[in-house]
């Protein structure tokens, strides 16, 4: 990469998994020295964008020009060799390192014996750092530091050889004000030396300080690109959000008396600061929240999967504040989790053991399971969901991700439930299993059990929630009732 | 008995059927009731731990302190009947002694959140040195009684003592994993601990009872052992740790948890010993007896992961 670097866009890029259209015409242009921020819900389709970029996925359809000419990017290497850095949202850097081997990872520099050139290297850190406006101790190891400084790390690590884009994935999600700020000046001599930023964050107050450019993304397709001075706070948010709701699912118009479960206090050493809610019979409570706004921890809290640290939850009159998943599970409470392949399904087990596992004293007799009594029952919930498997007895790696979801939402079916928590039920669903299961879940709370929807689907919330609760930091920023809630408002309560 | 058989212990039955057959012709004397049975009690005790050591890996966990603790139970069995004269104080002993060691295993595992491999190694290590501590010197049957001698070697109907002991325990075990809630909780706990207690199961009580049950097996069969030798010795049940993990690795429990039977541990015991036992029917040399099983047991694994690999 002799020449000046000048811009890259992506023109027309599509993007097509099984059964699920990613991206769809998108396009994007990131100039030298500007920063293009990326914006969109989750699973708008920014990571699949990014991954094309780095040569994870190749694309399906689309050019992308580098300098005005048309590239091919088929693998990582590619990637790299234009000068395309992505700095994910986790840190990759080897605790135990100093601050100078890890940035000179892949390429140590060496004297003439062959031996690490330790002096070039540090002399080289320093300067690199210098150059990006950062003062650090180049010899002190990575553990010892903050996490912002390890972040501008990982960002000098990426820019240390010819960099010409950085793509930054949620830089700021674990960052305070402060070191907000200092990360901001990196970008700004990032500018200075005529690197073009791309800049993926849920918070539009960042992007009116540092973007020159917004591009948001929804549902996989392009929606809009606009100069930062054409535009607005709510007009990014309408871009977002703003889809038409479909699917209204009837809803009981009575309002809500009997208390199922009411939280208070909750707390947790992770994330959760201070939760209070009640919860109705019949209810469907949905919650609402971007990328770690706690709405998973806040499910395991409840369940009892994670460790409280003050607050507790009231169920019929029982009032906990320690307690376990069997506790909660006894109580007539289930869960499922966002997670099914890493803390769902059981992979050595087939439909009918994954489906009787929280149950099994119902078929138990003197200590022996009764076979018949619990195949007949997995056969019934089979029918009842039209789980498409030849048998109960198949391992349930064998299916595909919505007949999954079914067992798992059989797990707890089949048992006398009071409260399920729903973390991400329609996550990886195909269409038809996903109308199905909004639709057993309307009819579930119509039959009196009270359900906790944590969904990132507005379409989904909006069209089942009876209440609708926003997280944001661990904390509940705002709760609408169904007739005032809007896709903007909520979407404005969860992005602070 | 036909349908506990997975695929894989048909797999180690027919192997074990040809290893049999191979031997019978090479030597006759292995036919003979005086060779099966000298096979059978030497793979008695394997067993009566391996039981212990199934559940374990099934959930997840390992036990590398049982053989310290059999040589341990040697001594404190051999010692405290010398001292009392009584079977049961000596029993006695001996169980709430292992009952111990399984707790605190299991509480370091679950508790502390040590990992089984160096919690249990841990042990081993403070079981071998503190036996000494117990008694330096070996400890002879002075008490002379009868039944005591008869657990080890003695016979009911030409079957050794510890065949019967062992056949008492087994359908236990088959109980357990197969018809009980208990069988599924411990596979739910191996193949998947987030999900097993997601859906209410208490991971570590399972895992404690897993490490208390496997020591108490240690108990019955450090017993036999004593009786076998008619010594409580110190190092008396070295590396044994070794050959029961080995034989229910290549009864196709997997070392990550999640899958293992009973039937397939059995399998791999009675296929170890008969290897062991041809080794010195054909009169190769005894240091080949570790050397062959180890080389199968890299092979049984293997191929265990390729069928695994297949049927996903």
């Amino acid at each position: 990469m002799s020449n000046k670097f000048e811009s890259l866009s992506l023109q027309n890029i599509r993007k097509e998994f099984p059964g699920v259209l990613a991206l769809d015409n998108v396009s994007l242009k990131a100039e030298a020295g500007k920063v293009h921020a990326l914006m969109g819900e989750n699973g708008a389709g920014k990571s699949t964008l990014i991954k094309i970029l780095s040569g994870a996925y190749t694309k399906d359809a689309g050019n992308i020009l580098f300098n005005g000419k048309e590239i091919n990017i088929t693998s990582p290497n590619d990637s790299l060799n234009y000068g395309i850095k992505v700095v994910y949202q986790e840190i990759s850097l080897i605790p135990e390192f100093t601050v100078g081997e890890n940035i000179f990872l892949e390429k140590f520099p060496l004297n003439r014996l062959g031996a690490i050139d330790w002096k070039k290297l540090y002399d080289d850190c320093e300067k690199l750092l210098q150059g990006i406006g950062f003062n650090l101790d180049v010899r002190e190891k990575v553990a010892n530091l903050s996490i912002s400084e390890q972040q501008i790390i990982e960002i000098a690590r990426a820019i240390f050889q010819n960099a010409s884009v950085v793509v930054m994935d949620e830089p700021t999600s674990s960052l305070t004000p402060k070191e907000i700020d200092k990360l901001f000046q990196v970008i700004e001599r990032l500018k200075n030396n005529d690197i073009s930023i791309i800049y993926i964050t849920h918070k539009i107050d960042e992007i009116f300080k540092i973007a020159s450019d917004v591009t948001v993304l929804r549902d996989g397709k392009f929606i809009s690109h606009r100069n930062i001075n054409d535009t607005s706070e709510e007009i990014l948010i309408q871009d977002m959000v703003g889809r038409k709701v479909d699917q209204k699912f009837e809803r009981p118009l009575n309002t809500f008396s009997e208390v199922q479960m009411n939280v208070k206090n909750l707390s947790t050493l992770s994330k959760l600061d201070n939760i209070s809610f009640k919860l109705h019979r019949g209810e469907i409570l949905g919650f609402f929240g971007l990328m770690g706004a706690g709405r998973t921890e806040l499910a395991k809290a409840i369940f009892g999967y994670d460790k409280i640290l003050n607050g507790k939850i009231e169920i019929q009159g029982n009032v906990y504040e320690k307690f376990n998943t069997q506790t909660m599970v006894n109580n007539g409470i289930g869960y499922v989790t966002e997670d099914r392949k890493g803390e769902g399904i059981i992979n050595d087990m087939n439909l009918r053991e994954n489906m009787s596992l929280p149950s099994l004293g119902l078929f138990e007799k003197f200590l022996i399971i009764n076979k018949v009594k619990e195949k007949k029952l997995a056969n019934q919930y089979i029918e009842k969901f039209e789980v498409k498997t030849p048998s109960s007895e198949r391992l349930i790696t064998l299916l595909s991700g919505g007949n999954q979801q079914k067992i798992l939402l059989s797990r707890w079916l089949l048992r006398e439930l009071k409260i399920i928590i729903l973390d991400e039920p329609t996550r990886g669903v195909d269409i038809g299993a996903k109308t199905e299961i909004l639709k057993l879940i309307n009819d579930l709370a119509k039959d009196g059990l009270s359900v906790i929807l944590m969904t990132s689907e507005m379409n989904d919330l909006l069209s089942l929630s009876d209440r609708i609760i926003v997280m944001a930091g661990g904390k509940i920023s705002k709760e609408f009732s169904k007739d005032i809630a809007t896709q903007e408002e909520i979407f404005k309560a969860a992005a602070i | 008995m036909l349908k506990y058989f997975k695929s894989n212990e048909s797999i180690l039955f027919f192997l074990l059927i040809i290893l049999c057959i191979f031997l019978s012709f090479y030597n006759p004397q292995f036919y003979s009731i005086q060779n099966i049975n000298s096979i059978l009690r030497s793979s008695s005790t394997v067993m009566i731990v391996a039981f212990g050591m199934t559940i374990l890996l099934t959930s997840g966990e390992v036990d590398l302190s049982v053989g310290a603790l059999m040589s341990f139970v040697t001594v404190i069995v051999m010692d405290v009947i010398n001292i009392s004269g009584s079977l049961f104080l000596g029993f006695l002993a001996v169980f709430i002694f292992c009952l111990m060691i399984g707790l605190i295993n299991g509480l370091v595992r679950t508790m502390l959140n040590v990992n089984s491999l160096i919690a249990t190694l841990a042990m081993m290590l403070i079981l071998q040195g503190s036996v000494y501590i117990y008694s330096m010197a070996a400890i002879y049957n002075t008490h002379l009684l009868p039944f005591f001698t008869f657990i080890g070697q003695g016979f009911v109907f030409k079957i050794p003592m510890p065949v019967i002991i062992m056949l008492f325990i087994l359908p236990f075990f088959i109980f357990l994993l197969n018809y009980t809630k208990y069988g599924r909780y411990f596979t739910a706990i191996g193949s998947n601990p987030s999900s097993s207690s997601l859906s209410g199961i208490n991971n570590n009580k399972f895992k404690i009872l897993g490490f208390v049950i496997t020591s108490l097996l240690v108990g019955v069969a450090g017993i036999i052992l004593a009786s076998l030798m008619d010594t409580g010795q110190q190092g008396s049940a070295k590396g044994f740790e070794l050959i029961v993990i080995a034989a229910v690795l290549l009864g196709g429990t997997s070392f990550k948890g999640g899958s293992g039977t009973v039937i397939g541990t059995i399998l791999g015991i009675l296929i170890l010993k008969v290897i062991d036992n041809g080794i010195i029917l054909m009169r190769i040399p005894q240091e080949f007896q570790l050397v062959v099983p180890g080389v199968i047991l890299i092979l049984a694994v293997y191929f265990d992961t390729l069928r695994k690999e297949k049927n996903v």
